[in-house]
């Protein structure tokens, strides 16, 4: 994909995962978001990453203004999250995600050196990040290629 | 059905599928009952079994069922498509002798012929392809469409009226998005809230766009508790942040609900009601919904009766106005006097301006009435020592008006009234919008030696940075300050720190709404320059004021603090 002759937009938020939910359930619904994602973003040419722990979750979106826009609406309609927070919003020269790379990480599949610029793995809270810290801690999830990919 | 057994399937089969002949005539009786429309038809589209249901929707209960069999369903319907010889399921449309318009689907019956069951069609057009029905920025239908629903809605048989609840809606703080940012966005925000609106629906829920950012939503089939949840959760989706253009915009959206009744029995008037619950909604703090309620009628209804009776009053001068005086403190002389308005209502009696004001704002009655109490306020300050000043409220509708110089000026020649005799009191929300405008203004009317004196100061907008903004001569600082027991250090404090940015400013800093003494000494110790209020006097009335300078001698330092039970609101 060219983005050179269009304007391409990144956004960073975090939200919340809605209502009880037991393991099974969680990674079903977790299983479900990164099917959809995987098969609606490609189609529009939005990449980014997703990172889910804690009952929060951490996305970047980038790609065309419309295409970001349009898929960020769509989440934000969805049930299964709550108190959406945009915590960078702003128009960028390239992506930092070339490809669609959604993953999953669980509490347990922390690695205390992967996060640790961002404090200790054990009480990793995506809420308590800035924007450049998700955007870094899933950049550098995406990087190193350890993230637990569920999306096949 | 489960797998064949090996042996005797058949018998198996048919002793578990098929009822005994008893319960075949139960059922058949339950099907002739049941209150689902059924039919069913021969291959050649006789009718073999037509249900009660089906014909008292219809409105052939007329005659039993029996009668109807060997006839075909276009001899009952002659507008009914011919059923297709297809094998999938296929939904058609027709009218019944009434007009009213039905939906059947036909399923092939594996015996032969096809077993129909009936539904009332949808009440949307089929689709949104009739242009004059569609609006054009959000894709949903319009007014047309939504009388054009409503009406079909009501063709549908059934006991009373339409099980019908309409939501409307109305944008928070659009306004001010639309303003400052370009209308693309704008747009492209309705757009986006129209696809909020439309997916938090169902299927056969009716949604119009009905004016700029004004949205009907018809649902049916829903109690009031059902109706509650769509409203709340529309709320919360549209609170949510919306992303346009590039830009985080966060607006949130207030919703009227009223239910079509006996009492609102069209269309219109049960707009009108959640209209009005809408409208209420907004009032009790944004975001939220409200039920429409009668008692709101009768507010709103009281609120028109004072509207058109204001317009008369202007006219036949049914007004008065008392006159408050404001004390130097450090002189205890008597510096002027501040003019307050009253209605004496032939029916109603005395109406007080916070019943009233802001309704004549609101209609545009507040031009006119601004300029007869202006009038009548230099005309009384005429006959007092030259010494004395007369203050008038001026409402931020008024000030902005562009007359309002004008009437000043002409208010001036006409009665010869020095015009650093005249104080206009303007409150902070005249600040708010159109800074420009309302500093040229200010400046202006200063440079013909009217004064000008912040009202209400601390309620509100309240920032110190319109004493440093705006070249005020005087800052009135809110009564609720003032009276705010003696040990409240917040407000002691901020009465501090506006004498002190006052004086600075060179301002001269009045406490409205000294009624003890001990307010009195307090209000002095702060710094404050003037005061008014009960302890000086309640407002008197224009033939009054003659004595109360003699009795004074202008100078107040000897008056007495009001009666137990004589206090009111100072601001009225
Ligand atoms: C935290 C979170 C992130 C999501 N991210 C995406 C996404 O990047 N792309 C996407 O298409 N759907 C995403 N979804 C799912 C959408 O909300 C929605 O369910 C989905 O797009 C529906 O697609 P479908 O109709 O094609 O199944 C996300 C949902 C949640 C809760």
């Amino acid at each position: 994909m060219t983005d050179s002759d269009q304007e391409l937009l990144r956004v960073v938020y975090f939200s919340r995962f809605d209502g009880d939910h037991s393991d099974a359930e969680m990674a079903w619904e977790i299983d479900a978001i990164l099917e959809a994602s995987q098969r609606n973003n490609a189609k529009v040419g939005v990449t980014g990453a997703l990172i889910f722990n804690a009952g929060v979750f951490g996305q970047v979106l980038e790609g065309p203004i419309d295409a970001v826009e349009e898929t960020f609406d769509r989440i934000q309609m969805d049930d299964r999250h709550d108190d959406v927070t945009i915590l960078e919003l702003g128009r960028v020269q390239e992506r930092a995600f070339t490809n669609w790379s959604m993953g999953f990480v669980g509490a347990d599949q922390m690695h205390a050196q992967l996060f640790d610029r961002i404090g200790s793995a054990t009480h990793f809270d995506i809420s308590n990040l800035t924007g450049v810290e998700i955007f870094e801690a899933l950049y550098a999830l995406t990087l190193k290629n350890e993230i637990a990919m569920r999306a096949a | 059905m489960g797998q064949k057994r090996k042996h005797n399937s058949d018998t198996i089969e048919i002793a578990t599928s098929l009822p005994s002949p008893a319960t075949a005539s139960n059922v058949l009786q339950g099907l002739l009952d049941i209150n689902v429309g059924l039919i069913a038809v021969e291959a050649d589209h006789s009718i073999i079994f037509i249900n009660t249901q089906f014909l008292s929707l219809t409105g052939l209960a007329t005659a039993q069922p029996g009668s109807f069999c060997g006839q075909t369903f276009s001899d009952l319907f002659p507008d009914a498509p011919i059923i297709a010889d297809a094998d999938t399921a296929q939904s058609a449309s027709f009218t019944d002798a009434a007009g009213r318009p039905w939906a059947i689907t036909w399923t092939r019956n594996p015996t032969g012929g096809w077993i129909g069951t009936l539904s009332p069609a949808s009440a949307q057009p089929s689709a949104l392809s009739d242009p004059g029905m569609t609006d054009d920025l959000t894709g949903l239908g319009n007014r047309v469409y939504l009388r054009h629903c409503f009406e079909r809605l009501s063709r549908q048989p059934r006991a009373g009226c339409p099980d019908v609840v309409a939501l409307y809606l109305d944008l928070d703080r659009f306004k001010p998005i639309n303003d400052t940012f370009s209308h693309a966005t704008g747009d492209g925000l309705l757009r986006k809230t129209a696809d909020r609106l439309r997916s938090s629906l169902r299927q056969e829920d009716i949604i119009a766009r009905v004016g700029g950012d004004e949205f009907v939503i018809l649902l049916t089939g829903r109690d009031d508790a059902a109706s509650e949840d769509v409203a709340r959760r529309i709320a919360k989706l549209i609170a949510r942040p919306f992303l346009v253009d590039g830009k985080q915009l966060t607006i949130g959206i207030s919703i009227g609900l009223a239910r079509l009744s006996p009492e609102a029995p069209c269309l219109d008037t049960v707009l009108q009601q959640a209209d009005i619950a809408l409208y209420e909604s907004k009032n009790a703090g944004r975001g939220g919904f409200q039920w429409f309620q009668s008692h709101m009628q009768e507010r709103l209804l009281d609120q028109q009766q004072i509207e058109n009776d204001l317009k008369k009053a202007v006219l036949l001068e049914q007004f008065e106005l008392l006159f408050q005086p404001q004390m130097l403190l450090d002189s205890t002389k008597i510096t002027g006097f501040e003019a307050l308005i009253r209605w004496h209502h032939p029916e109603r009696g005395l109406i007080t301006p916070d019943k009233f004001i802001h309704i004549a704002e609101q209609t545009g009655s507040i031009v006119p009435l601004g300029a007869w109490v202006l009038r009548k306020a230099c005309e009384t300050a005429c006959d007092w020592p030259a010494n004395l000043s007369v203050a008038v409220n001026v409402s931020p509708v008024q000030f902005e008006h562009e007359s309002f110089i004008n009437t000043v000026q002409l208010v001036l020649q006409s009665t010869n009234l020095d015009p650093s005799r005249l104080e206009l009191e303007i409150t902070e929300t005249a600040l708010l919008n159109n800074v420009d405008l309302v500093r040229a203004r200010i400046e202006e009317l200063r440079a013909q030696g009217v004064k000008i004196s912040l009202d209400d100061f601390g309620i509100g907008y309240s920032s110190l940075n319109y004493l440093r903004q705006y070249p005020f001569d005087k800052v009135k600082i809110d009564q609720s300050f003032v009276r705010e027991p003696l040990a409240d250090q917040q407000a002691s404090h901020i009465i501090g720190a506006v004498a002190q940015l006052g004086v600075a400013f060179g301002m001269n800093v009045l406490a409205e709404g000294v009624e003890t003494r001990e307010q009195l000494s307090k209000i002095r110790d702060q710094g404050c320059s003037s005061v008014q209020g009960y302890f000086l006097s309640k407002p008197i009335s224009a033939d009054a004021v003659d004595d109360f300078l003699k009795t004074t001698g202008g100078d107040a330092a000897f008056t007495t603090p009001p009666q137990e039970g004589e206090k009111e609101d100072d601001r009225q």
